[in-house]
């Protein structure tokens, strides 16, 4: 009797937290609304800058379609609050479903629940678009037909980072390399993504050690003792969001800096990490992200940066660029489908290329058609205590240490088939 | 007999091996091991009760801390045994664990489950029937690959298994390149009948690490702390499976055959520097050293102060009656060596003594041999002499006649001086008055004085009284007085003698002071010998035989002199 009165205990409990939860709904009315979107952002806790990024995203990218592409249908999106827990998210996805009908699920910076919520729309034929989370098994072994990655993933990411290391070697002949990222999928990925593409490139290394911290870890002096005890030449970094900061900041107060050159291809050059670090972020490391404040250098992503930062007295993170590439590529595939409906839609999504911010100049992001992945550009740079005077002129990007970029296109991924038969068709 | 003394300092003729035969080296060698072997002992005790205090007291702490880890790692598992009785008891939950069936599982069930995952340390939920197959795995925040997406290898097999009250541990399963380390907590479900069979097993899939970062108590700079089940494993405070290379310090059960140690840590070489006992053992030894140093350097000084009287002991033994020790410091050594030298200095007279005694026997029996052989003609002649008539008128034979008989008394006195020298009559003692007894002397000889025109007088002071034959020690005085008045005589200016007796304290002196011409300095030394003598008619015995018969009584005769300004002869009796 007692666990049938706890789980009922519990089923309310479920059902009265998810009815409370924040929610953000912007764009048409609920009478108006022709075309409905369910978002699922961290709006509260420790993640919820994330969440109020991609909800400024989203409303930037619904004020420039609005105005840019007429034939779109009136958008009302909701944003549901995860609070990154994925026993929520279950039972959020199952709200927008059935009580707020969208035709779209958008979302999800957590790879675990975006995982977990891509199965959902499988089961439920809805079309998900990807955007904020990395995990690249969304896009091979847990591919589906309604699922659309439409940020770079761990593959690509580490796969230009081994790229990389392959050039850096040639230069300072690193040998050995180890590994520290969080204990979850994500972790697992960036470094089973970047053994492979190494060992795919050809690269000799030796491998020390690797250490998974648990998620949202706040003392990492047994792992950095560990690694000092037996530094490596290349520390290899899947930290993301405040398990980052936190570790370079432990990482640099031990001095490990100075006996390993530290990389993090990902996340590590996004805005949310300098901007946590500012003046005491570390020379030297190499970080990359998935969108850059202050490159590439083209009016558009300027203009990108600076009315986000006018709207939000901020700059704008890699999933703000995720949220928005989501509502873009959305309106790009509906104003070319053929048929106004989602089917069609889905299919006029797969080989789409559109123009982002991010997009260098002469370059247009694709999504392949095969993987659903979107093909983007990738920079990496390195954080130097000196601003270029190009930076220090720059009243948006002034207060960013981190340059010297080394820029891959996709087109230079040649390799990618080799790694998982995934043709990159539209190239 | 002329002698000359000489003292030495150490000069080590003959060595003496410092191990062999030694006294002193044997006394503070017993000195030294009585000094060691209780330091020695109360060291090893001491080391010995701090060993086993330390000991107690570092396994206590190591125990406490075992302790408080298991208590922590049983925590972790009550709490996922707790999560998962109460997802066992869900509705319906069998459905999980059948294979190939629709799910219609109550809406809240699942929810249930993700929100129990739904933890940072839990990789997911998996759901095995009753033959351990995996039937469904549920992701739970922190799944990754395998058997929650994609293809890939999840098995059981090979992994220890032990009972945790009705449920199973499973595991650990180490690290592989790219994976975390993981372990199982399994619970059977309830069977639908009472009696019947459970139809499988819902188990939690856990991050190895937050169980072993517990450990991390047991973490310090000489320890590491471990966690492991199988032989030669060691899970350490990250999951990671190192080597263990060196016996655990400690150890505790968890649960069954999981269990938990601290290592010493192999970076730590030198780490018995810092042990306190080590640091005493070390003193300890160098007090000991310190000791031992000490004692040679002492044995060593003690040899170096009684090598000399080895030395001083051989030269006298090889008859070097002069060798004497030169005494420095204050302490015993010096004492013995004061005490040998005058030991040498008795050894010295007695020796003396011994020859001049042989010599006097010599002389005595030279002179008793004399004496008779000149005696009986010289008897003879002096009879012959008298008996011869000498005519009246003839003046000249007449005087010739008494001169010869005088000679022949003279040298019958001579002889008979001999005799007295060589076999001196023993002494009558009796206490006599020592003023009376130089009364006489000076009224004996003032008449004779009186017509050399000297002065003799005499002091007595207070009346002295001494033990002694009074007819010797006139003799002697007689004897210094007509002595003096012969070398006052020599002198030819008027002349003085003295007779003083004086009592200080327990010695009383009899001199006879003039002041005639002294004697040269030279002879001072020689005056008391026998037969010597400076006058052209003396025998040279008058004075050897006053000597003599102050040293009979008991005193000593003692002669001091100036030349030019007079003589002092002292007779001591003590």
């Amino acid at each position: 009797m007692k666990p049938l009165l706890l789980s009922l205990a519990l089923s309310l409990l479920f059902t009265v937290s998810a009815t409370r939860a924040e929610e953000l709904v912007f764009g048409a009315s609920e009478a108006e609304a022709e075309l409905r979107v369910g978002c699922l952002y961290p709006l509260t806790g420790a993640a919820a800058l994330w969440g109020r990024d991609a909800a400024a995203g989203i409303e930037m990218a619904l004020d420039h379609v609005n105005k840019s592409y007429p034939q779109v249908p009136r958008i009302r999106v909701y944003i549901a609050d995860t609070m990154g827990k994925q026993y929520r998210s279950r039972e959020i996805v199952q709200q927008l479903l059935q009580q707020r009908k969208v035709d779209v699920l958008c979302g999800v910076v957590n790879s675990n629940i975006a995982l977990e919520t891509s199965r959902l729309a499988r089961e439920h034929q809805t079309l998900f678009l990807g955007a904020g989370h990395s995990t690249s098994r969304v896009s091979e072994e847990e591919l589906h037909p309604w699922y659309f990655h439409l940020n770079n993933d761990a593959q690509q990411s580490m796969y230009v980072g081994a790229l990389y290391l392959k050039e850096l070697q040639q230069k300072e002949d690193w040998k050995t390399i180890a590994y520290i990222g969080p204990d979850y999928e994500y972790g697992h990925q960036i470094w089973q993504q970047l053994i492979k593409s190494l060992d795919r490139l050809g690269v000799k290394y030796k491998v020390i050690d690797e250490y998974y911290s648990l998620l949202n870890e706040t003392d990492y002096a047994a792992y950095i003792e560990a690694l000092s005890k037996n530094p490596p030449d290349i520390l290899v970094n899947g930290h993301w969001t405040r398990d980052l900061v936190r570790f370079i900041e432990q990482a640099n107060n031990a001095r490990l800096f100075e006996k390993t050159q530290f990389v993090n291809f990902d996340t590590g050059g996004g805005y949310f990490v300098l901007d946590r670090l500012k003046d005491v972020l570390p020379e030297n490391l190499v970080l990359s992200g998935r969108h850059h404040v202050n490159w590439p250098r083209t009016d558009r992503n300027m203009a990108y940066v600076a009315e986000f930062e006018r709207r939000n007295k901020r700059l704008p993170t890699f999933v703000a660029q995720g949220a928005y590439t989501v509502f873009i590529a959305l309106a790009e595939a509906w104003q070319q489908a053929p048929k106004k409906d989602m089917a069609s839609i889905r299919q006029t999504l797969e080989g789409l290329k559109l123009s982002l911010p991010e997009d260098p100049e002469g370059f247009q992001s694709w999504i392949n058609a095969e993987t659903h992945q979107i093909m983007q550009v990738q920079a990496i740079g390195r954080t130097r205590a000196v601003l270029s005077d190009e930076d220090a002129a720059h009243s948006l990007v002034r207060n960013i240490r981190l340059n010297n970029w080394s820029v891959y296109y996709p087109s230079d991924l040649t390799t990618r088939k080799l790694l998982n038969g995934r043709e990159t068709r539209a190239d | 007999m002329e002698r000359s003394i000489s003292f030495s300092s150490f000069t080590p003729k003959r060595r003496i091996r410092f191990w062999e035969n030694s006294i002193v080296r044997r006394y503070f060698l017993i000195s030294l091991l009585v000094a060691l072997v209780p330091l020695v002992i109360a060291i090893f005790l001491y080391d010995r009760l701090t060993s086993q205090l330390q000991d107690n007291i570092v396994s206590q702490r190591y125990r406490f801390q075992l302790e408080q880890v298991r208590t922590e790692m049983i925590n972790r598992l009550q709490h996922h045994q707790r999560a998962l009785k109460a997802i066992a008891s869900l509705p319906d939950i069998e459905q999980l664990v059948s294979t190939g069936s629709e799910l219609s599982l109550p809406a809240g069930t699942l929810n249930l489950i993700y929100f129990d995952i739904d933890q940072p340390e839990i990789y997911g939920a998996l759901f095995f029937d009753r033959d351990w197959q995996l039937q469904r795995a549920i992701p739970g925040q922190s799944a990754s690959g395998s058997p929650y997406w994609g293809q890939g290898e999840f098995s059981l097999q090979n992994l220890p298994r032990s009972r945790l009250g009705s449920d199973w541990l499973i595991g650990p399963q180490p690290p592989k390149r790219g994976l975390s380390g993981w372990y199982l907590i399994a619970r059977p479900l309830p069977a639908a009948d009472p009696f019947g069979p459970s139809p499988g097993y819902v188990a939690f899939q856990l991050r190895l690490a937050s169980l072993t970062t517990a450990l991390s108590e047991l973490n310090s700079t000489e320890h590491t702390g471990c966690f492991a089940v199988a032989v030669h494993q060691c899970f350490n405070q990250l999951g990671k499976n190192i080597a263990p290379i060196q016996q655990p310090v400690a150890q505790l059960p968890v649960i069954n055959n999981w269990r938990i140690s601290m290592l010493p840590d192999s970076d730590v070489a030198d780490v018995w520097i810092d042990d306190p006992r080590w640091l005493y053992l070390v003193l300890g030894a160098m007090a000991l050293l310190l000791v031992l140093l000490f004692f040679i350097v002492l044995v060593h000084r003690a040899r170096q102060r009684l090598e000399p009287l080895i030395q001083g002991a051989d030269a006298i033994a090889r008859g070097e009656w002069a060798h004497r020790i030169e005494p420095f410091g204050h302490d015993e050594v010096t004492q013995l060596t004061v005490s040998f030298n005058k030991m040498a200095d008795q050894l010295d007279e007695l020796m003396a003594s011994k020859v001049k005694m042989e010599r006097k026997a010599v002389q005595g029996d030279f002179a008793t041999g004399v004496a008779h052989e000149i005696r009986n003609p010289l008897a003879t002649i002096k009879v012959c002499i008298q008996s011869l008539a000498i005519p009246s008128g003839q003046t000249d034979a007449a005087e010739l006649k008494q001169l010869m008989l005088e000679e022949i008394d003279r040298i019958n006195q001579l002889i008979q001086n001999l005799l007295n020298y060589s076999r001196p009559p023993e002494p009558e003692i009796r206490e006599i008055n020592v003023r009376q007894l130089l009364e006489r002397v000076v009224k004996l000889l003032r008449p004779l004085a009186a017509e050399k025109n000297v002065a003799l007088e005499y002091h007595a002071g207070e009346p002295v009284r001494l033990s002694i034959d009074p007819e010797q020690i006139q003799q002697i005085l007689m004897n210094l007085v007509l002595n003096a008045i012969e070398a006052i005589e020599s002198k030819a200016t008027e002349g003085s003698i003295l007779l003083q007796c004086e009592q200080q304290q327990e010695l009383v002196n009899i001199s006879v002071k003039d002041n005639g011409p002294g004697i040269p300095e030279g002879s001072l030394q020689q005056v008391l010998d026998p037969f010597y003598t400076t006058k052209t008619t003396g025998t040279g015995l008058g004075l050897a035989i006053s000597a003599q018969l102050a040293s009979l009584n008991g005193g000593r005769l003692d002669l001091e002199s100036e030349p030019g300004l007079g003589t002092t002869a002292s007779l001591t009796f003590g």
